[in-house]
C-alpha cells in the first residue's frame, strides 16, 4: 500500500535544489535520504510534510495521512531536573508506548541520559497517537555506532508493533543493519 | 515591631504570592533561552513605565497600561527578529538603559520614578494596590496551576523541538505577570525572581515536579523573609535583602543537592563493590 509516491518532483524555494526526483514510500519502508550540505534533505522533509509547496512534479499522498516531525537533536543542557519519564508523561505517551523503555532508562535525568536514551524519549513523545509516516532529521547525531544499531533495530520494532507505518530519515550515517529489505536509499547530489 | 508587622501583613501577603508565582514562569522562559530577553524586556517595561508617568501622570492605570503597550511592542520586534543572537537584547538592554537616563535627565520629575521602577518598594504601596496586586498573582498562580501541562508542552517544544509556535494565552499570561512585577515589585526583584532561581536551583531536586516545587518556595521563603528583615531593620532595604536572601538559599540548596549525589554515587559504588566480590 503506497503512503506516498512522488514521481519527477522539483523542489526548492526561489531557486530549484533538486530536479526530477522519483521515489514513493509505502507501509513497512524506511527511506533514507542521503546527501552533502545545500543539497535540499530539509527541503525535501519539509516538501512532503506540506510546509513547502511542489515546484514541479506530481506529489501523491494518502487521504488523511498523518506525519510527525523529529528535527535533529541538538545537544541542549535542559536547566531544570527533568526525567525521561516526565517527557513522556508531559506528551501523554501512552503506557504501551512507554514501555519501549525500561523503567530504569526512564527514571534517567535528561542531563545523565546517553544520545540514544535521549533519541528514543524524544522519538516516543511524537507517538501519543498511530502515524503513517515519522520523519526524522539526523537522528543518529551524537549517538554511538553501538546505540545506533540498537536505535534501527527499535525504529523497525515500532513499525513491526503498528505504532508507525513508515520512517523517512535524513542521514549522514548509514547504520550497518541496511541489509533489511525494506529500507530504501534516495542520495541527493 | 508587631505593630509594623501589622501594619505590611499586605505586603507580605503579596511578596508570599509574587514569590511562588514569577520562579514558576521563570523556569518555562529560561529554559526556552530567553534569560538575556528578560533582561531586555524588564528595560522595556520600566521605560513603559516612565512614559506612562511623563504622559498620564498618576492614574495607575493608564501608566500600567502604557508599560504594556511599551513592553508588547518590545515582545512583537524580539518575535520577529530573525538575526542577530543573544547579544542582540544586550544591544536592545542598553539601548534602552541610556533612553530611561535621557528621559529623566530632561524631565527630572522622573527620578523617583525611575528609582523606584529599578529597586521596587513593596512596603510604600497603598494597601489598596498591594490587595489589588495579591489578587492578580492569586489569579496568575491559579491559571499556571491549570494549564500547567499545556506550558511545560511548550517549554519542550520550543526548548527540544525548536518550535516557534506562539501560545498567546501563554505570552499574554506572561506579559501581565511581567509587567504588573516590574510595576509593583520593580526590575532587580522581578528579573531575580525570574532567572537566578532556575539558574542556580533548577536542579537540586530530582524531577520536574519537585524542582518546581522547590523553585517557588524559595521565592517565597526569600521574598517574605526579606521584607521581615527590613521591616526589623530598618537600615535594610528590602528588595536587596530579598535577593541576597534568595541567592544564599539557593547557593545552599545547590550545596546540599552536590552532597547528596555525592553521598547517593558513593553508596552506589559501595554497592557495586560489594556485589563485584559477592559474584
Amino acid at each position: 500500500m503506497r503512503i506516498l509516491e512522488a514521481n519527477t518532483i522539483d523542489i526548492g524555494y526561489k531557486k530549484v535544489l533538486q530536479r526530477g526526483l522519483s521515489f514513493d514510500v509505502s507501509k513497512g519502508d524506511i527511506l533514507f535520504v542521503s546527501g552533502a550540505n545545500g543539497t535540499g534533505k530539509t527541503t525535501l522533509i519539509k516538501t512532503l510534510l506540506g510546509e513547502v509547496s511542489v515546484l514541479s512534479g506530481e506529489l501523491k499522498v494518502k487521504d488523511g495521512l498523518r506525519t510527525q516531525y523529529l528535527p535533529q537533536l541538538l545537544q541542549y543542557d535542559f536547566p531544570l531536573s527533568l526525567t525521561l519519564d516526565e517527557i513522556l508523561d508531559i506528551y501523554e505517551v501512552p503506557e504501551r508506548i512507554k514501555n519501549f523503555l525500561s523503567e530504569d532508562q526512564r527514571d534517567l535525568c535528561w542531563q545523565d541520559a546517553s544520545g540514544g536514551q535521549k533519541q528514543k524519549t524524544l522519538i516516543l513523545s511524537r507517538l501519543s497517537r498511530n502515524q503513517d509516516i515519522l520523519f526524522l532529521d539526523e537522528p543518529f547525531n551524537h549517538v554511538d555506532k553501538e546505540s545506533s544499531s540498537q536505535l534501527m533495530n527499535f525504529f523497525q520494532e515500532l513499525i513491526f508493533e503498528g505504532f508507525i507505518s513508515s520512517l523517512v530519515i535524513i542521514s549522514h550515517v548509514i547504520p550497518s543493519e541496511l541489509n533489511h529489505e525494506n529500507i530504501k536509499g534516495l542520495k541527493l547530489q | 515591631m508587631i505593630e509594623l508587622f501589622e501594619i505590611f501583613k499586605y505586603s507580605f501577603l503579596l511578596c508570599l504570592l509574587a514569590g511562588m508565582t514569577i520562579p514558576l514562569q521563570g523556569a518555562h522562559l529560561v529554559s526556552r533561552k530567553q534569560g538575556l530577553q528578560i533582561l531586555a524586556l524588564a528595560q522595556a517595561g520600566l521605560i513603559g513605565n516612565l512614559l506612562g508617568k511623563l504622559l498620564f501622570h498618576e492614574v495607575e492605570i493608564l501608566t500600567i497600561l502604557c508599560s504594556l503597550v511599551f513592553f508588547v511592542f518590545m515582545k512583537i520586534l524580539f518575535l520577529k527578529r530573525k538575526s542577530g543572537g543573544e547579544s542582540f537584547y544586550i544591544v536592545v538592554y542598553l539601548a534602552l538603559m541610556a533612553i530611561g537616563n535621557l528621559l529623566v535627565s530632561i524631565f527630572p520629575g522622573l527620578d523617583s520614578h525611575m528609582s523606584l521602577g529599578l529597586f521596587g518598594d513593596v512596603v510604600s504601596l497603598s494597601a489598596q494596590n498591594t490587595l489589588l496586586l495579591s489578587a492578580f498573582f492569586v489569579n496568575i498562580f491559579a491559571l499556571m496551576h491549570y494549564c500547567s501541562k499545556r506550558f511545560k508542552r511548550n517549554t519542550l517544544n520550543a526548548s527540544m523541538f525548536h518550535s516557534s509556535k506562539i501560545d498567546y494565552l501563554e505570552e499574554l499570561l506572561f506579559s501581565l505577570t511581567f509587567v504588573i512585577s516590574i510595576y509593583g515589585l520593580g526590575v532587580l526583584y522581578t528579573v531575580s525572581l525570574y532567572i537566578m532561581p532556575t539558574v542556580l536551583g533548577g536542579r537540586v531536586f530530582k524531577g520536574l515536579s519537585a524542582s518546581l516545587l522547590f523553585l517557588s518556595l524559595t521565592g517565597a521563603f526569600s521574598s517574605v523573609t526579606g521584607l521581615g528583615l527590613s521591616v526589623s531593620f530598618s537600615n535594610l532595604s528590602t528588595v536587596p535583602s530579598q535577593v541576597v536572601l534568595l541567592l544564599l538559599v539557593l547557593s545552599l540548596g545547590k550545596l546540599i543537592g552536590k552532597i547528596h549525589e555525592k553521598i547517593g554515587s558513593n553508596t552506589k559504588r559501595e554497592a557495586l563493590k560489594c556485589h563485584k566480590v559477592e559474584s
